[in-house]
């Protein structure tokens, strides 16, 4: 709520009468009468945060039978009184800055008869000590045990602003109250928090961070970051729910599992990358966020990268070293994952490395909403000679020209369709995952392929994950090899036919509504892969291309011989077709995907070639 | 270094330890013993964390089937020869020391092995191929001299396409760049067929060598009529379409060795399909059929055919292709 709304709601002496004795609601199941000052406009708030930040959130947790709850900024008793209603073991704290509001939730304490509530009159001020020898605490606590309150001893704290969020305020609408240290909060070691005091929320989340407050909710008016709320490792389990703007910062029972740290681990999967792992890593670590921790997998170099990595970063605790014998790529990235406990992951290239602070805007953004996929944008880049480096723009850069549509801290983001990558290019480095949804969706990096594993990660990913969070301006430096895998043209360009056929096999099992992404994405992979083949692979891919086609028309019907035709292929549509009619009265049916070819799987084909 | 056994284990659990100490209680000491982890949890990971052997190697991966984790064995391989044994199976205490001598005197590309079958019941019997070993014996006592290679291949071709079954040496695989047919089950009849294909001299040993566990408690993998079977149709038309490319596929003996083998597996999976799946099975198959070359189809009367299926598994093709 506005602030400026509460400092100018009018005092129940200048409404009507009929304001006064209010309406009445049904909250937390129970039916309840306010006094308040019905002008409207704070009913209405009031009860649409009810409905859709405290119901909910009170519906989906276990409280305790006892225990004490601070409402901070209670305003008239919105969720404080219905709160001491419904928990009668409960002591409420019900602390309110504003006089007028105070007033009315007074009213209401004494029509209501609860004699669990304590009100106070007063603002947590950030920049107010608690003093040594300040008897302010022994006070508050005394004031928790002995009903009822007096009120009088609190005039006597310090008198100090509380903070303006918005600097058009003008003077003569900022009032002056009690004002109390945060760390108060501490000692009065609150079970449940309820928090409604713009401005308070970064210094109230550092007085919490020692101690056990099991339950935390309600909104945040400036961005903070996404660890704030969080408790340290000493300050017991802790679930929040806290509203900011559009996005909810959300923690569950779940997220205290022993398994479940609620970080993001970077795994890179290094082989033989003495000369970039620096950059890489740094660059991870460059922005300090004790959230965001680096998991090398040095898959078996024989440069000596891995003991580098061990003498740069043996004592830092945001750096782990795993190594394992060599299993190329995807088997790296997985072993990381394996070995990971953290809520979020990503995956990166030993040579590559990223803007500082990439990371982190792309946990905020999947903190604050909860998206299993946060992507980046990206930029390629070559050093000279000369060790200058020079970056180019990607394809995208003419996609995402305006400014994103949602803003988080100090960058903005758009939300786009999964499906859109689904045909892009794979660009896996580039993103957040949430673990429990590569887990649930069972995405792994299919081992045994030895080159284009990210394709069908990133396919799938994007054909389960939704809409995925574009954050803006956060880029990823992309290094462009001469060398690069995908320039070789050998045969490993035939692992695209045993993923695709994977990836079938699972929309079969699945019942995928609609494989049309599927079949573009495979037609652009065979456009792709035909074009830098090999010369001499070039005649076995047609005929691999050929069978896989024409099985997949006599698994899910009919392909578009228009689509075939953009390939690139010559007489593609041609040759299908007449496979399939070679293939005589076969009727479409789904265990023709089952078939196998050869020509499918570089390993058959290192079979085939070596028969004679 | 002599030997490389290959186990791979997806939560075998408790299993696992008599398997490991199978092969690290050999008589015969020169091996090392590879031991792909397909993905396990605990408590399968703490069990393979647990073992202190210099000469067991764990090689991890996240769940990439069977073939993919033997495969990976194959790659870190570094003895004269390979074995394979499952996780729940056990090789017999004098099984390398056997295989070691005969190494030492014939150097063989391949040795094939007797084993010993463990089946629901009480007793222990002789492995399924046994009766292949005794036919293959009594036609050998009807020469005079040694069998031929062409023979011994016929007969080997024909054994159970397992692959506790065989010793096959680190070149034969390199030269035929063998593997195991990543994402199916049913992975060891393109083994079997090719690495006898690739063979240029292959032994037979009398002793047995490994037990095959049939386990009430844990179905075997091949044993689930999930639509695992299916995996047999990919198996069955590469093996068809690879080993046709070979020289040995003119030798019809070995060729109907190959279709009696893969028809037999195909039969058998479509048998235990659920009745739902059989249909989709069948067109599948037809198509699989009728791209084969049709000389797999007209198996000779001389093939190795201990168990004569030969009729039954033509009649068998012919009807599906009708």
């Amino acid at each position: 709520m506005n602030i400026l709304a509460k400092l100018r709601g009018a005092s129940p002496n200048s409404e009507s009468d009929s304001g006064a004795r209010g309406a009445s609601h049904v909250i937390f199941g129970q039916i309840i009468q306010f006094a308040c000052n019905e002008n409207g406009l704070d009913t209405a708030h009031q009860l649409r945060d009810l409905r859709t930040i405290y119901e909910p959130f009170l519906a989906s947790r276990a409280i305790p039978k006892a225990g004490v709850c601070l409402d901070l900024g209670a305003g008239a008793g919105w969720f404080g009184l219905p709160f001491a209603m419904a928990f009668k073991d409960w002591t409420v704290i019900c602390v309110e800055a504003d006089p007028v509001q105070y007033d009315f939730l007074k009213i209401n304490v004494e029509r209501l008869q609860l004699e669990n509530v304590v009100c106070i009159n007063a603002a947590f001020h950030p920049e107010v000590m608690a003093e040594e020898g300040d008897d302010a605490s022994a006070f508050l606590r005394g004031e928790v045990r002995g009903r009822p309150a007096n009120f009088q001893h609190l005039r006597a704290l310090s008198m100090k602003l509380a903070p303006v969020i918005t600097d058009s305020v003008p003077v003569e609408d900022v009032v002056s109250c009690s004002a109390l240290s945060p760390d108060l909060i501490a000692d009065l070691s609150p079970d449940l928090i309820r928090l409604d005091a713009p401005g308070c929320e970064a210094a109230i989340a550092q007085a919490l961070k020692h101690k056990s407050a099991g339950l935390v909710v309600g909104r945040t008016y400036p961005y903070l970051p996404s660890h704030s709320f969080a408790p340290s490792e000493w300050g017991g389990a802790r679930q929040f729910y806290l509203v900011h703007g559009d996005h909810i910062l959300r923690r569950d029972y779940e997220d205290d599992f022993p398994t479940r740290k609620s970080r993001l681990d970077v795994v890179v999967a290094m082989f033989n990358a003495r000369d970039f792992i620096r950059e890489c890593v740094d660059s991870i670590l460059a922005d300090g966020n004790p959230d965001i921790r680096v998991l090398v997998v040095d898959d078996g170099s024989t440069d000596g990268s891995g003991k580098m990595v061990d003498s740069l970063y043996g004592d830092n605790p945001r750096v782990r070293l795993l190594s394992k014998t060599n299993g190329g790529c995807a088997s790296a990235r997985n072993f990381g994952r394996r070995h990971s406990d953290a809520s979020h992951i990503a995956f990166i290239d030993a040579d590559d490395r990223l803007d500082p602070g990439m990371f982190s805007a792309l946990l905020e953004t999947a903190r604050y909403t909860g998206t299993f996929v946060a992507e980046g944008e990206f930029k390629t880049f070559t050093t000279g000679p000369d060790g200058v480096d020079i970056f180019s723009p990607s394809h995208e850069a003419e996609v995402y020209k305006n400014a994103g549509h949602h803003r988080l801290a100090d960058f903005d983001f758009d939300w786009i369709p999964g499906a859109q990558i689904i045909i892009g290019q794979p660009t896996i480095w580039r993103r957040v995952y949430r673990r429990d949804f590569l887990d649930r969706k069972k995405i792994w990096f299919p081992e045994h392929v030895r080159a284009f594993d990210d394709q069908i990660f990133q396919l799938y990913v994007g054909h389960y994950a939704g809409s995925i969070a574009h954050v803006r301006e956060q880029f990823y430096h992309y290094r462009q090899h001469p060398a690069q895998d995908i320039k070789q043209g050998d045969e490993r360009h035939f692992y695209s036919f045993n993923m695709f056929r994977s990836v079938f096999l699972r929309a079969l099992d699945e019942g995928w509504q609609d494989i049309s992404l599927i079949i573009q994405s495979l037609l652009n992979t065979m456009s792709w892969s035909y074009g830098g083949l090999r010369d001499d692979l070039k005649q076995i891919y047609v005929e691999a291309a050929v069978e896989f086609l024409a099985i997949l028309d006599r698994t899910f019907g009919g392909i578009e011989p228009d689509l075939l035709r953009t390939v690139g292929i010559p007489g593609l549509d041609y040759l299908v077709q007449r496979q399939i009619r070679e293939m005589g009265n076969a009727p479409v049916n789904y265990a023709m995907m089952r078939l196998e070819s050869w020509r499918w799987q570089p390993e058959f084909i290192r079979m085939m070639l070596n028969i004679k | 270094m002599k030997f490389s056994c290959i186990m791979t284990t997806f939560n075998d659990g408790e299993l696992i330890r008599q398997s490991v100490a199978s092969v690290l209680c050999q008589t015969y000491n020169d091996f090392e013993l590879l031991l792909v982890d397909d993905g396990s949890s605990t408590p399968t990971t703490d069990i393979l964390a647990s073992f202190n052997d210099p000469r067991i190697r764990i090689l991890p991966q996240a769940n990439d089937g069977l073939s993919s984790a033997r495969n990976r064995g194959l790659c870190h391989a570094r003895g004269d020869y390979i074995c394979f044994l499952d996780a729940d199976d056990t090789r017999a205490p004098w099984s390398f020391a056997q295989a070691a001598e005969l190494i030492d005197a014939k150097h063989p590309d391949l040795i094939l092995v007797p084993g010993i079958l463990s089946s629901g019941r009480t007793r222990l019997e002789p492995f399924m191929d046994h009766v292949n070993v005794t036919a293959m014996k009594e036609e050998e006592a009807t020469r005079t001299g040694q069998m031929t290679l062409k023979a011994r291949k016929a007969w080997a071709t024909s054994f159970e396409p397992q692959s506790a079954n065989k010793f096959v040496a680190r070149n034969l695989i390199e030269r035929g760049k063998l593997r195991f047919p990543n994402d199916h089950f049913f992975e060891d009849i393109l083994f079997h067929v090719l690495a006898i294909a690739h063979a240029e001299s292959v032994e037979f040993l009398d002793a047995p060598s490994f037990t095959y566990f049939q386990r009430q408690l844990r179905p075997q993998l091949t044993a689930s009529n999930g639509q695992i079977r299916f995996d047999i149709l990919g198996t069955a038309r590469v093996t068809f379409q690879i080993f046709e490319q070979h020289k040995d596929f003119r030798n019809v003996r070995q060729r109907g060795a190959v279709s009696i083998g893969t028809l037999r597996l195909l039969h058998w999976c479509e048998q235990e399909l659920p009745a739902y799946h059989k249909y989709g099975f069948r067109l599948a198959l037809r198509e699989l059929l009728r791209g084969v070359n049709p000389h797999y189809l007209v198996i000779d009367k001389a093939t190795p055919d201990p168990r004569r299926e030969r009729k039954k598994l033509t009649r068998y093709a012919r009807e599906v292709m009708a």
